[in-house]
């Protein structure tokens, strides 16, 4: 039916500077070390990157998904936004400003909060992790667009 | 024709005037008539005449003058205006603020420099010049660039011609920056607080602190004070809050609130953090906010922390309690309080091998519950195999150690005990793919099936303690753990095989995932005997999870998923979710949630019905008291009962100017309305009108219901009380229709 084994990514380029406001924020360790693993080079200053990726912003949410009738949470949503954008030295955009969004959904119960509060944190480590997957897969299709006429 | 003019004066710039006619006498006295230009850095001035005195640097302009100044005007019959002073006047000025699209005009506009102005007799609005349909009239108005202040006396606001608000003076800032002032103030009604009005007071201490004072009049209840005091620095930033209602004349009791949240910077990688909360009574919220993710709460969280990360290793010390909100007609157990609670977690790589270690010493304490101290040490190492692209083979071994100790409220004697168990698991998966298009559009296709065996052998925890811990439930995210349950005092028994596909349809020009579809299933190979619901048939042991979720195009995405267990023939849960957004104003939602009854204990034998039992507007028939159901011809206990809701959402465009907005979460088993909003918004030019009602559960048996009416003069001031905050958070993907397109491009219109 066409498949066929995933090989070897090549990337649309060789280093890359990440531009964060939390640059030691747990995304962007995790998004290091499988950029590094995908053999990019990450520089310590965005002059000497082929491209520059910029996270605009990294915001997790909880919010409520469904109440009881007796007025109390039963499922919460965990919500993970992260904006990116990527552009190179000529200010070519590579990715144009674009809001990744992942949720999770599980069910709340206030008399069972301490290990909720575990199963949060599992919650947002799966979400991280799917989010660097997303955005490492958005990098491998980046290409330059040429600049707007002036 | 064009005459540059000696550059002089203070400022260095030169002037340059151009005119039909240019002439020029010996006292350097300059006069340029029929479409005169005077350009001097970024101003430019037109008039029919000009009068321009190289000397004092003096200019008169008459008839039709415009000053011009990145994008803003100011017109009027007659400009005074010295160019190194720039102090001078303007009779008559109309002018256009590009800023805001804010116009208006004045009898006369005394400039005493090029930083601070005052407008006599003047009028603003946001209002496009074909429609004034609101006005703001002051005496006068003096704006200060430099402070970036404007502040008006004799203020009044007439909408269509009525007048609805007078102030005698009054502040505002030019720009976003915060400033002192009355901020807009709120009047509403709610069921349990009555008519009431909020007149919010900022005050700017220093650009680093701030403090908000909001006098709050309820008519049933009394007078409340709300505080609020932020600060910022490069160390530390935080926030206190302090609300105080002395006397409520319901409760005839003081009802306060205080809350702290602190964050501090440390060096060295370590930092701080103190968020602590409390209230006067159970019934707090529920009597006083009308915020359903306030009224909710039930433990409010008192947590002091230091964390060190940074390297391979990171930690956290922290104390931790709860305060407990009881309804009384539906208590919750409290729960456990951690002081303190110490944790490490440390990492490293060798020889192709990761180790890690996982370490928790944490003393529980409790006013009635048993209370103890645990400490947990748990070192792994996880050994890729394989690691390509393609596929993946990973085996990981852990030691999980545990020990407790026991301390007061012993009522059960409790041992102080210990517990070693191995862990193992084994992780494996393959990547395929393939290109496809469908429906003109080529998507990359991935094939990713995954198999992940744990083995752990069975110990009796029945004489542990459970402090924080619970069943974990199943779901993608827990199939790939080696634990059943979340926290320590229990680590299920395992003998299972967990085997998952993932799909998934990636546009071939963006990477960007359309179309995500998995299906789960975990096989145990032999039944787990660990339960913390004694005996338990919802032990997951086999239960098999489909989900479905993607942005099919720019305005149409859904997300599903269900549950199935073959052991129970029966549907766990499923839920459906879609939405619909064209475009920004525009959006539906749908969404569907079903959590069937959890069941407790297998009812052994034959069992004729002795009673019914009403939970949850379900009718359960009862045995000894106890509600039970029937499933493949066994009879189970009913634990709690379930979960049947309905939730549709929108916005949409009606005819006009109207715009409708409102949602509907109703639950089928209560046959109950959760939350209802109904609302509709009328959009103008430059203004606003919202009208939402709301009505939703508070606690047992109670409703909570308010009216929002707000009137939005755009870019000036909002009356009545707000009710965008429900809005965005009852309709996923609301539109406030007056709002600004961001700055960032890309941001917005998706």
């Amino acid at each position: 039916c066409g498949f066929h084994l995933r090989g070897e990514a090549t990337m649309p380029f060789a280093s890359l500077y990440i531009e964060a406001a939390n640059p030691a924020s747990p995304l962007i360790e995790e998004l290091r070390q499988n950029l590094l693993a995908n053999h990019i080079e990450l520089t310590k200053s965005a002059g000497k990157a082929d491209v520059v990726l910029n996270i605009t912003s990294d915001i997790p949410e909880k919010q409520i998904l469904t109440m009881g009738s007796n007025g109390r949470v039963s499922e919460f949503q965990l919500r993970y936004r992260v904006s990116i954008r990527a552009y190179d030295q000529e200010q070519r955009e590579w990715l144009p400003t674009d809001e990744l969004m992942l949720s999770r959904d599980y069910k709340y119960d206030d008399a069972q909060i301490l290990a909720k509060e575990a199963e949060e944190t599992l919650l947002y480590q799966s979400m991280r992790s799917d989010m660097v997957q997303q955005i490492v897969r958005r990098l491998s299709h980046a290409k330059p667009r040429a600049l707007p006429e002036k | 024709l064009r005459a540059p003019v000696a550059a002089e004066s203070e400022s260095e710039e030169p002037v340059f005037v151009e005119a039909d006619n240019l002439t020029g006498d010996k006292k350097n006295q300059m006069e340029a008539t029929g479409n005169a230009i005077l350009l001097k850095s970024d101003q430019t001035i037109r008039a029919d005449r000009l009068l321009y005195d190289q000397e004092t640097a003096d200019l008169d302009g008459t008839g039709s003058v415009v000053v011009e100044q990145r994008g803003s005007t100011m017109s009027g019959p007659h400009l005074e205006l010295n160019l190194d002073t720039h102090a001078g006047f303007m009779e008559k000025p109309v002018f256009f603020l590009k800023e805001n699209d804010g116009r208006g005009k004045g009898d006369m506009l005394h400039i005493q420099d090029q930083q601070h102005y005052t407008l006599d007799n003047g009028t603003y609005t946001t209002c496009p010049a074909d429609r004034e349909d609101w006005l703001m009239k002051m005496s006068s108005l003096e704006i200060d660039r430099e402070a970036q202040v404007g502040v008006a006396r004799h203020a009044w606001v007439e909408f269509k011609g009525v007048p609805i608000l007078y102030s005698p003076w009054m502040d505002f800032p030019l720009n976003n920056r915060n400033k002192s002032g009355f901020l807009s103030p709120v009047i509403g009604s709610t069921t349990k607080g009555g008519a009431e009005l909020t007149v919010p007071y900022y005050l700017s201490l220093a650009p680093n602190y701030d403090l908000t004072l909001s006098p709050r009049i309820m008519s049933k209840r009394g007078v409340m004070l709300g505080n609020q005091f932020r600060y910022l620095q490069p160390q530390y930033r935080g926030e206190v809050n302090l609300d105080v209602l002395p006397g409520d004349a319901i409760t005839q009791t003081n009802r306060t609130r205080f809350g702290l949240k602190h964050d501090q910077a440390l060096g060295g990688g370590f930092s701080g953090q103190i968020n602590f909360n409390r209230v006067s009574d159970n019934a707090y919220y529920r009597d006083l906010s009308s915020e359903m993710s306030v009224t909710s709460k039930i433990n409010l969280l008192q947590d002091a922390s230091v964390s060190y990360g940074g390297g391979w290793w990171s930690s956290t010390a922290r104390v931790q309690r709860y305060q407990t909100l009881q309804d009384p007609l539906a208590p919750v157990g409290e729960p456990y309080a951690r002081l303190p609670q110490v944790n490490v977690n440390a990492a490293q790589k060798y020889a192709g091998a990761n180790f890690a270690l996982m370490g928790e010493y944490v003393s529980f304490t409790h006013t009635t519950a048993v209370n103890g101290q645990r400490m947990v040490v748990a070192p792994s190492v996880s050994v890729p195999l394989l690691r390509t692209p393609g596929y993946y083979v990973t085996p990981k071994f852990t030691l999980h150690s545990t020990s407790y100790a026991m301390g007061s409220n012993n009522t059960t004697l409790l041992p102080d005990a210990s517990r070693v168990l191995p862990l193992f698991s084994l992780d494996s998966g393959a990547v395929f793919e393939r290109d496809i298009n469908l429906f003109g559009k080529g998507y990359l296709n991935t094939l990713e099936p995954r198999a992940y065996y744990v083995f752990v052998p069975y110990q009796n925890q029945d004489k542990l303690p459970v402090f924080d811990s619970a069943q974990a439930p199943f779901s993608f995210v827990q199939m790939f753990t080696e634990n059943r349950f979340f926290g320590n005092d229990r680590i299920g028994d395992a003998n299972q095989l967990t085997l998952a596909v993932v799909s998934r349809f990636l546009g071939q020009d963006d990477g960007a995932e359309n179309l995500k579809l998995t299906v789960g299933e975990r096989f145990s190979l032999s039944a787990p005997q660990v339960n913390l619901v004694a005996p338990t048939t919802t032990t997951n042991k086999s239960d098999i999870l489909l989900a479905a979720s993607g942005r099919l195009n720019a305005a149409l995405s859904f997300d599903t998923e269900l549950q199935y267990s073959p052991a129970l023939a029966r549907i766990q849960h499923y839920n459906v979710m879609a939405r619909y957004r064209p475009e920004a104003g525009k959006v539906l939602n749908l969404g569907y949630r079903f959590v069937s009854d959890s069941l407790g204990a297998l009812i052994p034998g034959a069992v004729t019905a002795t009673g019914s039992m009403v939970i949850n507007g379900v009718v359960y028939p009862t045995f000894g008291g106890v509600p039970y159901t029937t499933l493949g011809g066994n009879n189970y206990s009913v634990a709690s009962a379930g979960l049947r809701q309905i939730n549709v959402s929108g916005q949409w465009p009606l005819s006009g100017r109207w715009h409708a907005v409102g949602q509907w979460n109703y639950s089928y088993l209560d046959q109950r309305l959760l939350s209802g909003v109904a609302g509709l918004e009328y959009e103008q030019s430059c203004w606003m009108l919202r009208l939402v009602a709301h009505s939703f559960t508070v606690g047992t048996q109670q409703t909570s219901t308010g009216i929002f009416v707000q009137l939005e003069l755009n870019e000036l001031v909002k009356v009545g009380s707000d009710p965008l905050v429900l809005l965005k958070q009852s309709v996923p993907g609301y539109k406030k229709l007056n709002e600004k397109p961001a700055s960032q491009p890309g941001a917005v219109l998706r």
